[in-house]
């Protein structure tokens, strides 16, 4: 089989998984090697789908020893099979990078054989690109589950990034859906990731020039829909994940039907607005400051479809607004729906130069389209601002078009965009 | 009506010559009404006062503006330098470079705070420009393709809406520093050539077609346009297609320089 195959059918079975950014890792040129990583992330081009293309995402192999119900690679599954050797893989990689065509190279793979047969085959690539090519670019590689520790370990000293897919939300779901997979196999690898990667962020602030372990640090992902959990159950476990964990990002991917007929398996996509409302909540998590329960108190087991989940907890919340623009500090701005980190900070800036009213609100490009239910500027609302508390939920859904998927997209795929509109 | 007449400042054209213009702002003590690049215009409305680019008196003021204002300042004041900004008929830059001129000076009174005059228009104009040029030379970090000639050196087309080649020549100085490379800006006819240690911004006459010139591929290099070009219709999921939303983010305009959107 030609490489331009091996290609087609190894970047195609890729292409589902989200986790494209490259970011989290700032890194110069060196004399003698070729590359550097940016940590804002670039993106090299935008596929057909909108969807920024920044790393050489592909599968090592896609020939799999394990049956996971859900994936279209397992065992019993009738596709095309291919697999590269590590020297191909390199030399892609390089002449993609020479070109400008890339970041870098994100690397995954079905087991084949057994895990560490599999995690070796990952580090001999990464040798060949390290060592012998002197690649200084980005690379994310996933450790696979049951993999030797020992080769992990290696492989963490030449990576970027590494992550350690999360795959199900919930151990029964892992029972039912992926028998070779238990969450003690899966959180096993993790663990391992975070403890090395604490303990070279020591060794590194002790000693300058220690020996860095994937720097742009562990991320994860699960599939959405595939099983019954509630989203209150999924938030649940990012938050633990983040905080035990110190992971950088889970990135969720909504189940696409692979199989039909299945007992145990849904025939359809569930709404791409569940991935979206989940990617909105995992932000409320990461940077503004919400905890899961805030996000989904007691009673509410799923995430709002009409709204995003800041404004939902706005409306439990009403005893916390208005919050007087010229005076509350900024993580009190975050609450306010409609308002990011960006006009948050725009607004903490303006206002250093005298009071601000809603024109200047306008003016540093704060959008007040939802903002204005919740906020005063000098002790005034806006006056279409002055709604009845009862009003509120219907001025606060999204319309009609919220609901399609197209209009979701342009809305940004938030995976992709790493920008979330809440 | 005995109206004094008014000061033009001409310049080299350079950003050297620039902040040398903001330094003879303050030590010739001339409110300039107007700043020209290059050569010699006659104006009715206005005297002309030629400033020299002089390297120490440009260090100055750019250390001056990283320390009494921000670092975030003198990056407005280098990308807003670079962008295009409105012209008028002739062709001549109409209000970027004095309205950059009284940014800066706002700055040397204000301080870090420079940045929180919104209201005026002349920052907010100033802002605008230098987040357009550094959001088109981010994007072109990422755009821009090289192509392998025949001579070992990987050449690279762009035809950018500003100025950003120095910015792009910075970045790959640093990330190909072990190839030899070129990136030619055929508007404006100039191009950086990477010599293994350093670059330098020639002119190319416009007339001289470089593209087709050095389009003598190797054959490898067939190979892999090939290979990215399958890569890249391999990755679009298409239930999801949306051309719309990829015409948003990469813009017809940077197509005719890309690989993938090719023949
Ligand atoms: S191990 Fe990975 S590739 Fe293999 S069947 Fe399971 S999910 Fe698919």
């Amino acid at each position: 089989m030609d490489i331009l195959e091996k290609l087609q059918i190894l970047s195609a079975a890729a292409k589902y998984d989200v986790a494209c950014t490259s970011s989290g890792v700032n890194r110069q040129g060196r004399r003698g090697s070729l590359g550097s990583a940016a940590a804002c992330g670039i993106c090299h081009s935008f596929a057909a789908d909108g969807r920024c293309v920044s790393l050489l995402k592909i599968l090592q192999t896609n020939i799999c020893v394990y049956d996971c119900q859900y994936c279209v690679n397992r065992s019993s599954s009738d596709v095309p099979r291919a697999a590269f050797t590590p020297a191909e893989i390199a030399e892609l990689t390089m002449n993609f990078y020479r070109r400008n065509y890339i970041e870098g190279l994100f690397l995954s793979s079905a087991v084949m054989r057994d895990p560490s047969f599999t995690m070796e085959q990952t580090l001999k690539t990464l040798r060949l690109l390290r060592q012998e090519y002197r690649f200084n670019g980005y690379i994310h590689v996933k450790a696979i589950p049951g993999a030797d520790p020992n080769l992990i370990t290696q492989v963490g000293r030449l990576a970027d990034r590494m992550s350690v897919n999360i795959e199900l939300p919930s151990e029964k779901s892992l029972r039912l859906l992926a028998p070779d997979k238990t969450k003690h196999s899966i959180l096993t690898p993790m663990k391992l990731l975070t403890d090395a990667i604490v303990q070279a962020r020591e060794e590194t602030r002790l000693f300058p020039g220690a020996p860095d372990f994937v720097p742009a640090g562990q991320s994860t992902q699960l599939i959405v829909g595939a099983t019954e959990e509630s989203d209150k159950s999924i938030v649940r476990l990012s938050e633990g994940l983040y905080k035990r964990f110190g992971l950088k990002r889970v990135f969720y991917s909504a189940y696409t039907p692979v199989i039909s007929g299945h007992p145990l398996l849904p025939a359809s996509k569930p709404p791409l607005l569940r991935e979206h409302r989940l990617y909105q909540a995992d932000w409320l998590l990461r940077f503004y400051g919400f905890s899961a329960s805030e996000i989904l108190p007691d009673g509410n087991e799923n995430l709002n479809l009409a709204m995003d989940p800041k404004c939902a907890w706005a409306l439990r919340n009403p005893q916390f607004f208005p919050v007087e623009i010229n005076r509350a500090d900024y993580f009190i701005l975050l609450r306010v729906p409609g308002i990011g980190e960006r006009s948050a900070q725009r607004i903490v800036n303006a206002r250093r130069a005298g009071a601000l009213c809603f024109d200047h609100l306008r003016k540093i490009g704060v959008v007040l389209k939802r903002a204005q239910y919740f906020i005063t500027c000098a002790g005034k609302t806006l006056e279409t601002g002055r709604v009845p508390p009862a009003l509120l939920p219907v001025k606060l859904t999204e319309t009609g078009e919220a609901y399609q998927q197209m209009n979701l997209w342009e809305d940004g795929p938030l995976a992709l965009r790493d920008e979330a509109n809440v | 009506m005995s109206e004094r007449k008014r000061v033009a400042a001409v310049f080299d054209g350079t950003y050297g010559g620039f902040l040398c213009v903001v330094y003879s702002s303050y030590y010739d003590k001339l409110d300039y009404a107007f700043i020209d690049e290059g050569e010699v215009e006659i104006r009715l409305d206005a005297e002309p006062f030629y400033v020299a680019a002089d390297r120490g008196k440009a260090l100055r003021v750019l250390t001056a503006v990283r320390q009494k204002i921000s670092p975030q300042a003198e990056s407005n004041l280098y990308h807003a330098f670079l962008a295009d900004g409105p012209r008028r008929e002739d062709g001549r830059d109409d209000s970027r470079l004095i309205n950059l001129l009284r940014y800066i000076r706002l700055g040397f009174r204000v301080g870090r705070a420079v940045d929180d005059y919104t209201r005026e228009p002349y920052v907010r104009s100033t802002q605008k420009l230098a987040f357009a040029a550094a959001r088109e030379a981010q994007r072109l970090m990422g755009f821009c393709r090289f192509t392998l000639t025949d001579q070992g050196v990987y050449y690279a087309s762009v035809s950018p809406v500003h100025n950003v080649l120095p910015i792009l020549a910075e970045h790959f100085r640093d990330r190909f520093m072990n190839q030899l490379w070129i990136i030619h800006d055929v508007k404006r006819g100039k191009a950086a050539v990477y010599d293994g240690r350093d670059y330098r911004v020639e002119c190319v006459p416009p007339q001289a077609n470089v593209r087709t010139n050095v389009r003598t591929f190797v054959r490898e290099e067939e190979r892999f346009q090939h290979l990215w070009k399958a890569f890249f219709e391999a990755v679009a999921v298409e239930e999801r297609e949306n051309a719309k939303l990829q015409r948003q983010f990469l813009p017809a305009r940077y197509r005719t320089h890309m690989t993938e959107f090719l023949p």
